[in-house]
């Protein structure tokens, strides 16, 4: 029994590869394409709000810090601009 | 109750557990993978292709779930009027119709091998359907308005009126003859599953619903900002027309 054989073993699935790989890799690109549609969406509409707060409609509205565009780190959203609104 | 209903503190709130909820989920998901493909024996019935119940359940169970907070959430709004409430409900919608698209979708593969077929109407599968179309019925009303509110109550409504069926997925395989299983966990005091194969169930179980909390938190803050740009635009229209 080899490594390589072992992994052939486990990727047939007892004959079932067919049906168990595509559920795990559906259930995988959903979640991953539901996540990505979440986060662009955040970017868009923070890119909105901060053209809109520059036109200076709003001068209660504080500065928000800019968005940090690094991939894997979520943009921080301070509350200054709900704050502002409330004020 | 009023306070959580100020929108600084809910907005406050989704931001601080967003990222801890995805970490968290991503590390159960991953455990629970593991202890699902690799530690966990062949079912003596369904030798390998009971694997398949690792993303399918938990999916089924989120499904679910999700309805209920959007039902709930569309109840506090529809009763109070609670802005954030019409948030949350508007957040959820579109993750509870990704875990049922895979539920469906993945017990779709688990049937073929099982009972020779990918869909057949019984009352379980064509309730689980009609969640569906509930999901993406609730998406589309709410954009089918020019005034938003009215798409949002409208939306609310239905979310409210399909509540009835929970019930019916929930009690169809005990109700009809289907050919759906059974629940796989009926007894928390004695289930009818091994340890080795009930734990990775959990991890998965647990792991989806911090990524769907994680989703939902990113959503909601998505429409707090996209409500703010609204109302500044409508501050610029009207400075506009002065």
């Amino acid at each position: 029994m080899t490594a390589v054989n072992d992994l052939e073993t486990f990727l047939a699935m007892g004959g079932y590869a067919a049906y168990v790989w595509p559920s795990f890799g559906f259930a995988f690109v959903v979640l991953a394409g539901l996540w990505l549609q979440a986060r662009a969406a955040l970017r868009r509409a923070e890119a909105r709000l901060a053209r809109l707060e520059a036109l200076g409609l709003d001068r209660r509205a504080r500065r928000r810090r800019p968005a940090s565009s690094t991939p894997g780190t979520a943009a921080r959203t301070d509350g200054a601009a709900d704050d502002a609104a409330r004020a | 109750m009023h306070r959580y209903a100020n929108p600084t503190l809910y907005g406050r709130i989704v931001d601080r557990v967003r990222r801890p909820a995805a970490l968290a989920g991503l590390a159960l998901i991953l455990v629970g993978l593991y202890l699902g493909l690799f530690v966990a024996p062949p079912d003596y019935q369904q030798g390998e292709s009971f694997r398949i119940m690792y993303v399918h359940v938990p999916a089924a169970w989120m499904a679910m779930f999700s309805y209920a907070g959007l039902a709930v959430s569309s109840a506090v709004y529809l009763i109070w009027r609670h802005g954030v409430a019409d948030v949350t409900a508007k957040a959820i919608a579109p993750a509870g119709a990704a875990f049922t698209a895979i539920a469906l979708v993945t017990g779709s593969l688990w049937g073929q091998p099982m009972w020779g077929t990918w869909w057949v109407w019984d009352a379980r599968l064509t309730s689980v359907l009609l969640l569906f179309f509930l999901y993406l019925g609730y998406m589309v009303l709410r954009d089918a308005f020019d005034a938003p509110e009215r798409g949002a109550k409208a939306a609310a409504i239905l979310a409210v009126v399909g509540v009835v069926n929970l019930p019916i997925i929930k009690f169809s395989v005990d109700w009809w003859n289907t050919l759906h299983q059974p629940a796989t966990i009926s007894k928390l005091d004695a289930p009818s599953i091994h340890p080795s194969m009930l734990w990775p169930l959990l991890a998965m179980a647990l792991g989806f619903t911090l990524i769907f909390v994680a989703i939902v938190c990113l959503r909601a803050r998505t429409e707090l900002l996209e409500r703010r740009a609204r109302s500044l635009e409508m501050q610029a229209a009207l400075g506009r027309a002065e």
